[in-house]
Order: structure tokens, then C-alpha cells, then sequence
């Protein structure tokens, strides 16, 4: 595991979309896994920019998410589907037909899982994937378990997930409680895995990833056997390491 | 796009302005990206990479050579492209990624065989540097300053006699006070895009001033086969100083003295000098007699004099003329490299593919040591040179 400390958020988001676009310079077809929230938004921002001074084209990149809310619709704003595509993909040049976001809003579930999952391997598997962690340690929506889930699945959010999130919505009544997430078997594959961590409250959770042992109760530990591994940790959320 | 992607690693790139470390360049058959060594993993789990270690050495753009005659015993003027072929192996070993193979003046006839011959190895994929046009150097000179050219063969300045090579001729060297009213140059400039040189030239200063002013761009190696500058009488020397044309340097400190290597560079800026080989057969070859052009030539101690002594051209090498610059001048290591690659590119109009690693420019790279050494040389993307491994 490759560990680099940033001095802010700024300097963590510039590395992490220099990993992103040597990656895409140096595999122009690669299969991105990309990850929503607070923590990469710096990074997409990078990545347009980048976009902008023509330093990376995407027109051959193929991008899946990491996971996605059930019960939301596309046009709901807190839905991932929103979230990728006003924050990322509409300033850049990927082909809408590239891009895969799991369907939370599928009549059968279990069904959108299984065709995601096997989306993913009919492109070739992920080449890199970039992850935020929970202040519970989560990876995706992976919640701490007694168990790891394997593949791609659905899940019955963490109070403390729902909790941390229902500030993007009016009420904590309104977050959902289930959602569609990669499995940590479908993470683990991926070739390299770059995770990203800001602020005081990840400080915990980076501590028992990077320091703790591994066990489904911090999801993201498992990360320590991932053979490619980088973390990218801004000073406050490194507090304890 | 190509995706059969090399990465340069560990090495010190020379870029037009800075030389980068701990960083990978990234190239096809032209240059890619320039990347953070830390992101580029030595075996990547994504995708295939073949990876060049510099092992702490140079990368810097090849080299242009835009006045050389022969090397590895071959001159341009004997005509064949299986001389060509020897000639751009040969240079490659010193770094040059790109030449023009240059005539001299000798019979039209046997002017237009050699450039024949280059049209059809341009075409060509030699493993060696890329021919990238010719220099014409003569006939139209002036009999007084002919050098090591054959005095029998000037002929008056005109256009029509190699109207059939304009799209290959890049450069013509010429005696501009033999141009009757200009009437070469203008109609030089008029018809092609080829740049014209003054050399072998007896021309006052007023006469060179006035041809700048009509067309000529550039000077040929400085100093020699021109009349010495001279305060009172300034010449076409004092007319390269004076004006703002690029001009070609033999620094080998035999065809100019190393102090001048400063001097010019004070008085015209970097960017105006163009360092040149002039080599001739006997470049990359050991001390003995050699032929050129028709006339004997003995190589000894660096030099190659014709039996009266006149140099007669030289057996200098490009990166040892860097070396040279490097010794003797205040550059910075990518300016003197400039001086061998964006300059003559520049001039040539090539700058926007060829003269420096830079994104989109074509990947023509070579890996030297301190010494200018050469360990490698890659012209779009091809590797043409490669020391071998003791």
C-alpha cells in the first residue's frame, strides 16, 4: 500500500487526478470505477480542468460507479446518476454509452446486480478504481459487517450512513435506506485502487485501514491485500496515523 | 492513435526551458505525455508498457543536422541511396534523428543524380536518422571563396536548372553578389519555400545587407569561405551580425576559434545559432587519406585538409559540437541542445513537429551521458541507435 499525505484538499485532489489521467494516457481504452461524495468532487474538478487544457481525453474511456441509492430516480439531485453527470460527465468528452451506473430504481434488484457485475467483466474488469471511505470505514456503500459481501449487491444502509448523509436532504426521513454497491470482491479486482481521504472525521477509519487489522468490520482494511494500492490522505484525516 | 506506448523513466528531460527529473515521457511515434514518474509503475497491472531506463542520463530531442556531406565513408555526392543509407546509420550513433544530406558543386549532372537519390530515400525507412530534405550547397558561389568546391563546376545563380527538386531542396547556400539584381532570390522566394543561405560568398557588406533584405535568411557556416570581418570593410560577416538571419556554426574549435563561440552567441542571441557538422566521408571515420567530392583528403587529429591545406569541411560530430558549446559558452544544457535541434528546425519550418520534446511533436529523442555520449537514438519513435552493452 502506497501512502501519500496532502497538505490540503487542493494538493490531495491534484494527485489524484494525476493518477487518473496517467492512467488514461497510458491505457487511452481503460475501465475507470469512480466514486461520489464530498471527497473526489476536487478531483473531477482537476480532471475538467485537464479536459480543458486538452491534457486527457476520455472518448475511449469506459467509467462504472461504484454504487448508487435505490428508490431514487435519475432526476432526483441527491441520486449518483445526477451526481456523475453535473458534476463530471458533462464536461468532459466520455461517451454516454460508456458510462455505467447501477439502476436503483429496477424492478428486480438482484437482476440490475447481476447484469452490473457482469457488465464489468465484459469490458475487461477495472483498470483503476477510486474510492472515498466512510467515517465507518465503508468503501461504496460496504457497510461495516460481520461479513465481506463479494459481489455487487444490495445493501441496507448504516444508520451512521444515513445520519452522515441526510444533510443532502431535507430531511433524514427522506434519505434512503438501500442502495446498490460493488461488492468488495469487485473492488479487489480492480487493478489499482486509489482511495482518497479528507478531514478530521475520516481520521478514525484511515487509522484502522492503514494501522488496523483486517476484518469486515472496517471494509476498507481489506485494501492492505490489494497488490496496487495508493491512498491519498489530507493532513487532517492522517491526525492519527 | 498508436497505442503502442514506450516510456522514457529516470532520466533528465531537456525540454525547451528546463530539464525535468522524476518524470516519464511517454511517446508513440510522437510524444505523448510527459508524467509523474510515481504514476507510472515499473510493471503495470493494467496495461502492457515498454519501458527505456535513462538511468540518470539526458533525454533530449535528436538532433538536426542541416549541412552534412558524408560520413561512415559515404558522400551524398556519390549518388547512390545505398550512400545514404551508410550516412544516416552513421550520424545516428551521434545523435542526429534528422539531416540534410548537402551536394556540393561539382557537374549538374552529377548534382542532379544526388538529389535524385535523396527525393527517393526520403521515402524510405532507413534505421538511421531521417532524411528530412537537401541542402544544395552551390553551384551558384563565388569563385573566390570556393573552399573545398570545384571551382570548374559555379555556375551563375538560376533557378530552372533544379526546378525539378524544389519540394525537396530546404536549402540553398549561394554567393548573393553573383545573383545579377537579385533575380534568383526573388524568384526563389516567389516560387518555393526554400531558404537561402549566403556562403561561399565574396560579398561586401552593402551587397549581403541588401540580399537579407530580398531574402536570404541565413548564413552558412560562419566566418569560413567569406572574407574575414574587417572594421573598415565589414563584409557579409558584418551583415550576419548586423541583421536578424540565423546563421550555421562549425564548432569544432578547428573552423572557428572556441572564443567565438561566445562572441556570436553575445551579439546575436541563442536563438540565431545553428550548429552544423559540414562533415564530409571521412565523419565517424579514423586518421588516414579519404576522398571528396573528387579531390584527396587527409584525415588527421580531428581535422580533414585538402593536400594544400585548405579544411575541407570537417569530421566533426554533433554531439560532440554541443560538448563543444558546453565548454566554451555560458549556455545552459537545453540551450546549447537548441542550438543542434529547435534552431535548425526552426529554420527548416519544422518546428511544429520536429526541434523539442514537446506534446504532439514528433518522438525523435536520443539519451546522452555528461559527455555527450550517445547510448540512444529514436526517430519517430523507432529506435535507429542503440549502444551496445559491454
Amino acid at each position: 500500500m502506497r501512502i501519500i499525505l496532502a497538505d490540503n484538499n487542493e494538493e490531495m485532489s491534484k494527485k489524484a487526478a494525476a493518477i487518473v489521467r496517467s492512467q488514461i494516457v497510458l491505457k487511452p481504452d481503460c475501465v475507470l470505477g469512480l466514486a461520489t461524495g464530498d471527497t473526489p468532487m476536487g478531483m473531477y474538478q482537476e480532471l475538467i480542468k485537464m479536459y480543458e487544457n486538452k491534457e486527457v481525453d476520455f472518448s475511449d474511456v469506459t467509467i462504472f460507479n461504484l454504487d448508487e441509492y435505490c428508490s431514487l430516480n435519475r432526476e432526483n439531485a441527491q441520486s449518483y446518476y445526477y451526481y456523475m453527470h453535473h458534476n463530471f460527465f458533462k464536461y468532459i468528452n466520455v461517451k454516454e454509452e460508456n458510462t455505467y451506473i447501477p439502476n436503483g430504481t429496477a424492478k428486480d434488484i438482484d437482476e440490475e446486480c447481476r447484469s452490473y457485475e457482469g457488465q464489468i467483466k465484459n469490458k475487461g474488469g477495472i483498470d483503476l478504481q477510486v474510492l472515498g471511505i466512510g467515517a465507518n470505514g465503508h468503501i461504496g456503500f460496504n457497510e461495516p459487517d460481520i461479513n465481506f459481501e463479494a459481489e455487487t449487491h444490495l445493501v441496507k444502509l448504516d444508520t451512521m450512513t444515513i445520519e452522515a448523509n441526510s444533510r443532502f436532504f431535507r430531511s433524514k426521513d427522506e434519505v434512503p435506506t438501500t442502495a446498490i454497491s460493488m461488492g468488495i470482491k469487485t473492488i479487489m479486482q480492480s487493478r489499482m485502487i486509489v482511495l482518497l481521504a479528507n478531514g478530521e472525521t475520516k481520521a478514525d477509519a484511515i487509522y484502522k485501514t492503514v494501522k488496523g487489522k483486517i476484518r469486515p468490520e472496517v471494509p476498507a482494511s481489506i485494501i492492505q491485500l490489494h497488490p496496487n494500492a495508493t491512498i491519498i490522505i489530507e493532513k487532517d484525516a492522517a491526525k492519527l496515523l | 492513435m498508436d497505442k503502442n506506448i514506450t516510456c522514457i523513466k529516470g532520466g533528465k528531460i531537456i525540454l525547451e526551458n528546463e530539464v525535468l527529473v522524476g518524470k516519464v515521457l511517454i511517446f508513440n511515434d510522437k510524444i505523448v505525455d510527459i508524467l509523474d514518474e510515481d504514476n507510472v509503475a515499473e510493471k503495470s497491472p493494467t496495461h502492457e508498457l515498454k519501458i527505456i531506463d535513462a538511468d540518470g542520463k539526458y533525454v533530449s530531442p535528436g538532433f538536426i543536422d542541416i549541412h552534412i556531406h558524408g560520413s561512415g565513408g559515404k558522400d551524398t555526392m556519390d549518388g547512390e541511396i545505398s550512400d545514404l543509407k551508410i550516412i544516416s546509420e552513421t550520424i545516428a550513433k551521434s545523435g542526429v534523428t534528422g539531416f540534410l544530406p548537402t551536394t556540393m558543386t561539382m557537374e549538374k549532372e552529377k548534382i542532379y543524380k544526388a538529389l535524385d537519390s535523396v527525393k527517393l530515400a526520403m521515402q524510405e525507412n532507413f534505421k538511421g536518422a531521417k532524411i528530412l530534405g537537401a541542402h544544395m550547397e552551390g553551384p551558384f558561389i563565388s569563385p573566390k571563396y570556393q573552399g573545398a568546391q570545384d571551382k570548374d563546376y559555379i555556375l551563375k545563380p538560376d533557378l530552372k536548372l533544379f526546378e525539378k527538386y524544389i519540394d525537396i531542396i530546404k536549402i540553398i547556400t549561394m554567393a548573393p553578389e553573383e545573383d545579377f539584381q537579385f533575380e534568383f532570390i526573388k524568384s526563389v522566394k516567389n516560387n518555393s519555400d526554400i531558404v537561402l543561405s549566403m556562403g561561399h560568398t565574396n560579398s561586401n557588406y552593402e551587397t549581403a545587407l541588401e540580399a537579407v533584405r530580398v531574402g536570404i535568411s541565413n548564413a552558412s557556416h560562419i566566418f569560413n569561405a567569406m572574407p574575414p570581418f574587417h572594421h573598415r570593410d565589414p563584409g557579409a560577416v558584418g551583415a550576419v551580425l548586423k541583421s536578424n538571419i540565423s546563421f550555421e556554426l562549425i564548432a569544432d574549435t578547428l573552423h572557428t576559434h572556441p572564443a567565438v563561440f561566445q562572441i556570436l552567441l553575445n551579439a546575436k542571441g541563442k536563438d540565431k545559432m545553428i550548429l552544423i557538422t559540414d562533415a564530409m566521408r571521412a565523419g565517424s571515420m579514423k586518421d588516414g587519406n579519404w576522398e571528396l567530392g573528387g579531390q584527396q583528403v587527409v584525415v588527421d587529429n580531428n581535422s580533414a585538409r585538402l593536400i594544400d591545406g585548405t579544411l575541407a569541411g570537417s569530421i566533426l560530430t554533433l554531439n560532440k559540437a554541443v560538448f563543444n558549446i558546453l565548454q566554451y559558452t555560458d549556455l545552459e544544457i537545453y540551450e546549447a541542445v537548441a542550438l543542434a535541434s529547435l534552431n535548425p528546425a526552426r529554420l527548416i519550418n519544422m518546428e511544429n513537429s520536429k526541434g523539442s520534446i514537446k506534446i504532439g511533436k514528433d518522438a525523435d529523442l536520443i539519451i546522452f551521458d555528461e559527455e555527450l555520449k550517445v547510448d540512444l537514438s529514436i526517430s519517430g519513435g523507432k529506435i535507429i541507435y542503440e549502444v551496445k552493452q559491454e
